[in-house]
């Protein structure tokens, strides 16, 4: 009895343009799941739909206003209010994501670094929080978890990121050039 | 526990307040009295601080409540796309990690 989860079997795309951002997503989500479980038929399917996610320029367009909305809103929670450490944090977080990403980046780095802006912007906020004076035990308990909970947001986004650039430093492409994972593809 | 109404007791009642002990809960009589006025008085504080530790806690979580919600979604593209690269050069997910396979 294969013990491993059972995931439909998903077709790749007919047509160049299928349905919404999240149908896309969860589509190559279970593309993903079963090419792990060892389906190679898998494999070129998620090529064909990630082939056609670049000419969905609407989806494109999309993640980074999401990255760019994310890296906003915690810019203004990082403000508390002030609307000088908020330009203050913005730019922290436009270096930081330059610095990540470089000259030349894919839709792939852009998404990984906005990951790791994000991340560092909500540990900063958390770390804030945790370091104020709280009235009651209770209040401290619970800005301590949500710090602990960023840190480890923090961790993993930047392992990820670090993951890919490792693997790219050494060469490492996919057979396929898609233009998804091919720099300035927004 | 509060105030116990008894069938042919006064309107008021008589205040009761449940204890845990290693032993289990008890049944703690504190009267209608002073006694038990000032026992309801301080359970009564303890759930307004109780109410007003949680609102607080509330009202931080939900001032970032959207900026979490963009948060969550961005790296659930994030692992995605991550995945799918990595699966497309080849690479495994096994144990919490993704490797190569040799050969």
């Amino acid at each position: 009895m294969d013990k491993q989860k059972q995931v439909p079997k998903a077709e790749a795309p007919k047509k160049k343009r299928h349905g919404s951002v999240e149908s896309a997503r969860e589509m190559v989500k279970l593309l993903t799941v079963r090419a792990n479980q060892g389906h190679p038929e898998a494999v070129g399917s998620i090529e064909k739909w990630l082939e056609a996610f670049p000419e969905l320029k609407p989806e494109c367009r999309a993640l980074d206003e999401l990255a760019d909305k994310a890296v906003a809103a915690w810019a203004v929670s990082v403000g508390f209010g002030d609307k000088l450490a908020e330009e203050a944090a913005r730019d922290e977080a436009a270096k930081l994501k330059q610095e990540l990403t470089g000259d030349s980046s894919s839709l792939l780095d852009r998404v990984l670094a906005s990951t790791v802006v994000v991340a560092h912007l909500a540990h900063t906020r958390a770390a804030v929080m945790a370091a104020q004076k709280a009235d009651h035990p209770g209040i401290r308990e619970a800005r301590e978890r949500v710090l602990s909970a960023a840190q480890k947001r923090l961790a993993a986004a930047v392992t990820a990121h670090r993951l890919l650039a490792r693997k790219k430093g050494k060469g490492v492409r996919p057979k396929a050039k898609l233009k998804i994972f091919e720099p300035s593809a927004a | 526990m509060g105030w116990d109404r008894k069938r042919k007791g006064p309107a008021g009642g008589y205040f009761y307040l449940s204890v845990r002990t290693p032993a289990g809960v008890k049944k703690v009589y504190y009267g209608r009295r002073t006694a038990g006025h000032l026992a309801a008085a301080a359970v009564e504080q303890r759930r307004q601080a109780r109410l007003k530790v949680r609102t607080a806690i509330q009202a931080e979580h939900d001032a970032t409540a959207d900026a979490d919600r963009l948060a969550d979604e961005l790296a659930v593209w994030a692992d995605l796309l991550s995945s799918a690269w990595l699966t497309l050069t080849g690479h495994v997910y096994h144990r919490g990690e993704w490797r190569k396979p040799h050969g």
